[in-house]
């Protein structure tokens, strides 16, 4: 799963910080979800695209497995 | 905020204690009191970082805990143990080429128990929990 969260973040001009706080999460949670490094929980997916008022789908990305 | 000041004392004690066993011509330095030395200096040092970024956490007002934190945390303990096991059993089979348990043992295998965990979070932090 991929996510434009950073992309999304700096169009509305806000800082990791700030949108960490937004969602009640540390600020290394935000790091490594722009990093890709962790795909979050439904409801932290649910709170973060609720501030950047769009829906899920179009924060996070999902790719479907490579079939062999 | 009586535990963001806790465990940095305490960190710094373990340390110091650590240390005491490492560098003290007192201390009989066979290869037990090295190895236990060299594991409770890292522990405090862990424990110093941890309770010091606690402390400036909570000053900056973010939260102590989010799902992120709890899954590292979660992720290596089950790691710690499961590995901690193992080398426990390979330190009594290696003390006495015969499975046999004694507290020299039970202190030294907690100790690797607890710095498995702090490689482990370490680990996750560098590689992430994309498959969780």
């Amino acid at each position: 799963m991929n996510n434009r969260i950073r992309e999304l973040r700096l169009r509305l001009d806000i800082t990791q910080d700030e949108l960490a706080r937004r969602v009640g999460v540390r600020r290394e949670t935000i790091v490594f979800l722009e990093k890709n490094k962790y795909n979050p929980s439904l409801k932290l997916a649910h709170d973060i695209s609720r501030v950047f008022r769009t829906a899920i789908e179009e924060v996070f990305i999902f790719e479907e497995p490579e079939s062999s | 905020m009586k535990r963001y000041i806790i465990l940095p004392w305490l960190s710094l004690f373990i340390l110091a204690d650590g240390l005491y066993m490492l560098l003290s011509p007192m201390v009989k330095n066979t290869w037990t009191d090295l190895v236990q030395g060299i594991l409770m200096s890292i522990i405090g040092l862990f424990g110093l970082y941890q309770g010091v970024s606690a402390g400036w956490s909570a000053w900056k007002g973010d939260p102590l805990k989010d799902e992120l934190t709890r899954k590292i945390r979660i992720k290596a303990s089950s790691i710690s143990f499961y590995i901690s096991i193992w080398v426990w059993i390979g330190l009594m089979f290696a003390e006495n080429n015969q499975v046999r348990f004694h507290s020299g043992i039970l202190g030294t295998g907690l100790l690797i128990m607890i710095c498995v965990y702090i490689i482990s979070s370490v680990v996750i932090r560098i590689r992430g929990l994309r498959d969780e």
